[in-house]
């Protein structure tokens, strides 16, 4: 696919600056707008390497063909955009590890159009041999930077049978606390999940861990 | 776009010492979990967070107050009274002071709903917090799902909100929520009034006091179950030439004119059902004054129901329309995609920036319901 076929309203000659000139279109149109902008800023970020940039183009032809998923979200207004962007920044990260690809995205074959579930399997078919908890999912969505590449990595390994504890974690994790953190809630994120899976595995209740994670040691990821 | 922040597993930070905490938790399982986090936060503040404190050279560091703070030996009555205290000083301020406001000047509210085979009534109140102590009092008292804080009870002035499963109420996909959202209150109360509590009869005369949000759904309401005579009263003629567009057969400016000597020539005696909006204590006493014999006024303002009126008159003190909101905010849509109740007309969308244009433009008259959005940036998926 050409560069600048990834964004289809460019083509015509739409602004990809999206707080400006939205007077006259629709809701649908500025959405659509800022989905091209995400595009191009994900493209931005990707840079000169042409793998990484073939790669996230192979992946946004394949998540329209069989999918709804880039296009703005039915009844969310002028926030019908968040979605798809959230959704391609996925994406992007996906395609800066290309060279850990196993299958070819070409073959995936997706579930129902909904985001979350849609980008596991669409992940799990890429990069993975063995489910990996949901909660890692988030790790895609981390900026490029040292910490979401070394996150993504996990998230790889984990994939390839890995185990939490060959992590370098900040947690001394025994076995039996990763069996639990294995089973945090999907909308956790990764430190969370691990101070999850630590309170229940010293012997603490579901609802301490929850609490503990709800608190000062879950949120914002600190304690100190 | 802004996504989620760096979920940094660096930062956590001191694991060896917080697991002395957890053991410290699991040794004493009898400590409530409310305890848990006011605790974590206790010592995170001591041990690790530090305070401003002033060096000889006038400038400011940074300085944990009990750095060397450990949980051996600790008792869990120790580290209650500890955390206890200390929750309580930043409660009083800094520097042991409280702080005070003005009032804002709108009225209260409280109304005890009697139940049946209970002893103690339900009360249900809205008070105006005047005092730091109180406001931080009601942000504890409000515990949702291990959240606490959700400010006026719905989440007012945040980008998410915390809602328990009874609370919700499913709508149609294809309408936007931000029209959607003033259902929930003044609207459901204005027409669940006319339609649930007064039950107004076909061809039946009413009169509403008070055109805002509330009293001009009244009037739509009304002119839906087919009330004859709809009478709106108001001093703002922007707001009477509304109620008009919207249903009203007639308006009365009472500022200008008699209020009753303007419903006798309407009606010819009174009428028989008044809606009262305005929380003015007048306009209540006026309600059961202007009835006719059998006929119901609803006071919307909290303000306590009468009964031993003579010739069978009725004053009922009303909330939220009497409805139930998973059933009637459902049939209010239906009204409004049929056309029928174009409560549309009464909002206007500000950015939350312009909430003191909100403000002014609704003290005005121009605007009856502001509806103010946060930027879509603020939201993530």
């Amino acid at each position: 696919m050409p560069w600048k076929d990834a964004m289809k309203l460019t083509l015509r000659n739409f602004s990809n600056k999206p707080n400006n000139e939205n007077f006259g279109r629709t809701k649908r149109e500025q959405n659509a707008v800022r989905i091209d902008a995400g595009i191009k800023t994900a493209l931005d970020e990707l840079g000169d390497n042409e793998e990484r940039v073939a790669a996230f183009l192979r992946l946004l032809a394949c998540v329209r063909s069989s999918t709804q998923l880039l296009k703005p979200t039915p009844g969310k207004g002028s926030a019908g955009w968040v979605a798809p962007v959230f959704m391609i920044q996925r994406l992007k990260n996906l395609a800066a590890r290309q060279n850990h690809w196993i299958r070819p995205c070409e073959s995936w074959q997706p579930d129902p159009d909904n985001l979350r579930p849609a980008f596991r399997s669409l992940a799990f078919h890429l990069l993975m041999r063995y489910p990996v908890p949901g909660f890692m999912d988030s790790v895609w969505d981390l900026a490029s930077g040292p910490e979401g590449f070394r996150q993504q990595s996990w998230h790889i390994r984990l994939g390839r049978g890995a185990s939490f504890r060959a992590f370098n974690l900040p947690l001394v994790l025994t076995r039996k606390m990763e069996h639990y953190v294995r089973q945090a809630p999907d909308h956790y994120t990764v430190s969370q999940a691990l101070r999850y899976g630590e309170t229940r595995g010293l012997g603490g209740r579901e609802a301490l861990a929850r609490e503990i994670v709800a608190g000062r040691l879950g949120q914002k990821n600190r304690a100190s | 776009m802004k996504l989620s922040p760096a979920a940094s597993v660096k930062k956590i930070e001191h694991p060896e010492f917080w697991r002395t905490v957890l053991w410290f938790f699991l040794a004493h399982p009898e400590m409530g979990l409310e305890e848990v986090n006011p605790i974590i936060d206790f010592i995170d503040a001591n041990k690790f967070a530090g305070e401003e404190v002033a060096t000889e050279n006038g400038t400011v560091c940074w300085k944990a107050p009990w750095p060397d703070f450990s949980m051996k030996g600790r008792t869990l009555k120790s580290i209650l009274r500890l955390a206890r205290a200390w929750h309580s000083g930043l409660s009083m301020g800094e520097k042991g002071r409280s702080f005070s406001w003005a009032k804002s000047g709108i009225q209260g509210y409280r109304f005890l709903e009697k139940r049946v085979g209970e002893e103690k009534d339900r009360e249900w109140s809205i008070q105006e917090i005047l005092e730091s102590g109180a406001l931080q009092a009601e942000g504890r008292a409000m515990l949702c799902g291990g959240v606490r804080g959700h400010f006026f009870g719905q989440s007012s002035f945040a980008t998410h909100a915390l809602a328990t499963m009874r609370n919700l109420v499913k709508v149609p996909k294809s309408l936007p929520l931000e029209l959607l959202a003033p259902l929930g209150c003044g609207l459901q109360t204005g027409a669940g009034t006319v339609i649930n509590s007064l039950a107004v009869r076909a061809g039946a005369s009413i009169a509403v006091f008070g055109t805002g949000s509330v009293g001009l759904a009244a009037v739509m309401a009304a002119r839906i179950v087919k009330a004859k005579t709809i009478i709106a009263v108001d001093i703002n003629p922007r707001r009477l030439t509304l109620a008009c567009e919207l249903g009203a057969t007639h308006s009365i400016n009472n500022r200008r004119s008699d209020l009753a000597g303007s419903i006798k020539a309407i009606t010819g005696s009174g009428v028989d059902y008044i809606v009262e909006s305005t929380a003015d204590h007048e306009m209540e006493q006026f309600a059961a004054k202007l009835l006719n014999p059998g006929g119901k006024a609803a006071l919307l303002s909290g303000a306590s129901a009468r009964g031993g009126l003579p010739g069978e008159r009725q004053v009922l003190s009303v909330i939220q329309g009497d409805a139930v909101p998973q059933k009637f905010i459902p049939k209010l849509i239906k009204l409004y995609q049929e056309g029928r109740f174009p409560f549309d007309r009464l909002v206007k969308f500000y950015d939350f920036t312009k909430i003191n244009r909100a403000i002014a433009d609704s003290k005005r008259g121009s605007t009856i319901k502001p509806v103010l959005l946060i930027s879509s940036e603020a939201i993530a998926p």
